[in-house]
């Protein structure tokens, strides 16, 4: 057992078609038994890296390797991904996507019964059990929040008995809590069973309170590498926090844009049978304000958002726009031009093949060329406006799914966790767009888990009940 | 008619869909044998079309609809199937009087409407209410090509996701689209072609969504051992072992069997 867990030598990768390489003449070696985080700005290689421990480079993605890799050992160059699969883990940034039965039983089962391990199903239950999912055995993934669909991926995984477990960000898709959970398995794991674990993780927090060792990865190489408090305050240093804001308690000054009287919202469940998701909620929203809302997932943030944007059905109460009273079904058919949506997958803003026809079409009638040029300067996006916004980098397509909401010129400006899964950069120029936007005829209202908006960004915070899951 | 098109929409149709698979396994006809149930299915899918007799193709109706009822066919696809029954025995009958036809042809049409009722009803009977995992395992030990089985799968585990998507398209760019006033005819016509055109352009940027999504699922396929799986021997056995014909699963042919007989002959 003297050989660490994994060693790289002087790797290069290139992937096919490419001009660079991704990864340069990395070397990194990791012992047994540690919880490592690998942090690094987008591009700086971290997931090319996951894939090549996992087998995906080379068996699946061809490309130019160079080097060595060394797994339990063993040259992991020369091995399948099946032969890899038992020994490495892999949880993608993308789990919701690596989920591949409809049923809990049936898709902790499958790489086992795949693999054709005739006690798959004690390898099952105890992955199951592993992962805090017993009380779920029976459920669909479908009924499962994000968290335990987390949790799910990582069960899928832990059956097929790996010794090293590569987590691509676990937190970026998940709330605090949920992220506790499953990190909280992860040291269980490490801990208990002595498994390997490593985690591409930006927030330093949670490195220091998890995590025994640091690396940052950079263009492809290895920029530095430390213990994990050492890691975490390097990370503070390099991007420190954000300046909490002062209130002084005084309600603010602007009109009354909206108020939200008496509302519910929920949706209906299989037997028809409506579900409140919010009930009895009111809110008032003044011009010029900035209010973010805060609750663990599923305790109704972006329900409100959805149903302050007229885009959910099973809706009712009164929305007082101006001192004018209307119903829901009413709100519905004015809404346009009043309040713009953000979701919290940005891909999903897009309806064009290119950022800037995508803002022109969000301006309507009042686009000109001039105007989304100005648009596009004041977001940083002039050199990407010729680009299928689905298509870049995670914090250029936050950036541009909020212009496309601000191209709408709404009153009410509604954007759904729009720093979630960005690393430090990135998430740092995100929240500078935030803090320009501001026009004193508009409120803005943001639903987030990031305490940085809750508290240096929104002039006021309303923290949602979790109503359980 | 507002009321009905608020509760037809695309959150109803999909948890009908849901419904019908996923929440069901507890029928009497889920717990038989896919295999059965395939080959069930797939018998009267042809037999009817070689029955001349009324009261032998009203037998056998009488069996699929039983079936039906049986395996808790949800109320959506059920009145989608009627409406469907009732517009081809309308057709029918239309086409009948334009070729010169009169009351005699009423008939033969309902005999050619049995036939298609009895086909479909079969269809929906087993397909809109079996499990699709087992739905697929039955396929595999058929020997369907492996791309089958897994769409079959995949699909139903992507169904969901996919409508979410879709739906939220279409919700925001409704939002930005600017929607004429449904007033007067060229009102409401240019407020129709509106919502026609939003529905359509909204699978474009639903197709891009997907295809990145698929992405990661083939990598996390490959990762799972699906491919090795399909040709490995023991896999196999795991994976079929679960398949198993019963006393169940016989009586429920051999009383279809004596019913159809006893339809026929008597």
């Amino acid at each position: 057992m003297s050989s660490p867990a994994l060693e790289l030598n002087n790797v290069s990768f290139r992937y096919p078609g490419a001009a660079e390489d991704s990864l340069r003449d990395l070397s990194l070696k990791v012992e047994r038994g540690s919880f490592l985080a690998i942090t690094g700005s987008n591009g700086s290689g971290k997931t090319t890296l996951c894939k090549l421990l996992v087998g995906l480079i080379p068996n699946y993605i061809q490309g130019k390797t160079e080097g060595s890799v060394f797994v339990n050992g063993k040259d992991a160059l020369a091995q399948s991904i099946g032969e890899l699969a038992r020994q490495v883990g892999f949880v993608c940034q993308d789990f919701e996507n690596q989920v591949l039965c409809p049923s809990v039983l049936q898709e902790v089962a499958y790489g086992p019964v795949n693999y054709g391990l005739a006690n798959y199903g004690e390898l099952r239950d105890k992955a199951i059990e592993d992962c805090g999912l017993a009380e779920f055995r029976d459920s669909y993934v479908w009924q499962l929040s994000g968290g335990r669909v987390h949790l799910l991926a990582l069960a899928g995984t832990l059956a097929l008995t790996p010794d090293i477990l590569v987590i691509d960000e676990p937190t970026s898709q998940l709330d605090a809590g949920n992220a506790e959970m499953v990190y909280s398995v992860l040291r269980r794991m490490n801990r208990e069973e002595g498994k390997t674990v490593l985690v591409i993780e930006h927030n330093p927090d949670i490195i220091a309170r998890y995590c025994t060792a640091c690396v940052k990865m950079e263009g492809g190489r290895l920029a530095w590498s430390d213990t994990a408090e050492n890691g975490a305050a390097r990370l503070n240093a390099e991007y420190p926090p954000f300046q909490k804001r002062q209130r002084s308690g005084e309600e603010p000054g602007g009109d009354v844009l909206l108020e939200l009287r008496d509302l519910w919202a929920g949706y209906r469940d299989l037997k028809e049978e409506p579900v409140p998701v919010l009930n009895d909620f009111s809110l008032t929203l003044r011009e010029g304000e900035r209010v973010a809302v805060t609750a663990g997932n599923g305790a109704g943030k972006t329900t409100l958002l959805k149903a302050l944007a007229g885009q959910l059905k099973e809706v009712s109460g009164s929305f007082i726009w101006k001192g004018e009273a209307l119903d829901y079904p009413a709100w519905k058919k004015r809404v346009r031009g009043r309040a713009a949506y953000v979701p919290q997958n940005p891909a999903l803003s897009f309806l064009k093949d290119s950022v800037e026809k995508d803002i022109s079409f969000a301006m309507g009638s009042a686009a000109d060329g001039a105007k989304v040029r100005e648009l596009l300067e004041n977001f940083g996006l002039s050199r990407l406006s010729g680009r299928d916004g689905r298509l870049l980098s995670g914090g250029q397509m936050r950036k541009a799914a909020i212009a496309i909401g601000a191209a709408q010129s709404p009153r009410l400006l509604l954007l759904d966790e729009p720093t979630s899964g960005l690393d430090a950069a990135s998430r740092r120029s995100v929240m500078e767009i935030l803090m320009k936007l501001s026009d004193p005829g508009m409120a803005c209202v943001i639903a987030t888990h990031d305490r940085a908006i809750a508290e240096s960004w929104a002039d006021r915070e309303i923290a949602l009940d979790r109503q359980d899951s | 008619m507002s009321r009905f098109t608020d509760r037809i929409s695309s959150d109803f149709i999909m948890r009908q869909l849901m419904k019908g698979t996923m929440s069901q396994r507890d029928t009497i006809i889920c717990r038989l044998d896919p295999r059965v149930l395939l080959v069930w299915q797939l018998f009267f899918a042809v037999a009817p079309f070689f029955l001349r007799d009324l009261k032998a193709l009203t037998a056998v109706f009488l069996l699929v609809a039983v079936v039906a009822f049986l395996s808790h066919v949800t109320l959506l696809i059920f009145c989608l199937f009627v409406l469907g029954v009732i517009e081809k025995f309308i057709s029918l009958l239309v086409i009948a009087r334009f070729f010169g036809g009169n009351s005699e042809a009423v008939l033969p049409a309902l005999i050619l409407m049995l036939k298609f009722a009895t086909v479909s009803l079969a269809a929906v009977a087993v397909y809109t209410t079996m499990d699709p995992e087992k739905l697929a395992l039955a396929l595999e030990w058929f020997r369907f090509p492996s791309w089958l089985v897994f769409s079959v799968s995949l699909g139903y585990r992507m169904l969901p996701i996919i409508a979410e998507d879709y739906t939220a398209i279409v919700l925001l760019s409704r939002a930005r689209t600017p929607i004429p006033e449904p007033e007067g005819i060229t009102g409401r016509i240019r407020w129709f072609l509106c919502h026609v055109k939003i529905l359509f352009s909204a699978f474009y940027p639903l197709m891009l969504n997907t295809a990145k999504r698929i992405r990661v699922i083939s990598e996390a396929l490959e990762l799972r051992g699906f491919y090795s799986g399909r040709q490995d021997a023991a896999s196999k056995q795991l994976r079929f072992a679960s398949l198993s014909f019963s006393g169940r699963d016989a009586a429920f042919l051999g009383l279809s069997a004596l019913w159809c007989a006893a339809g026929v002959l008597l």
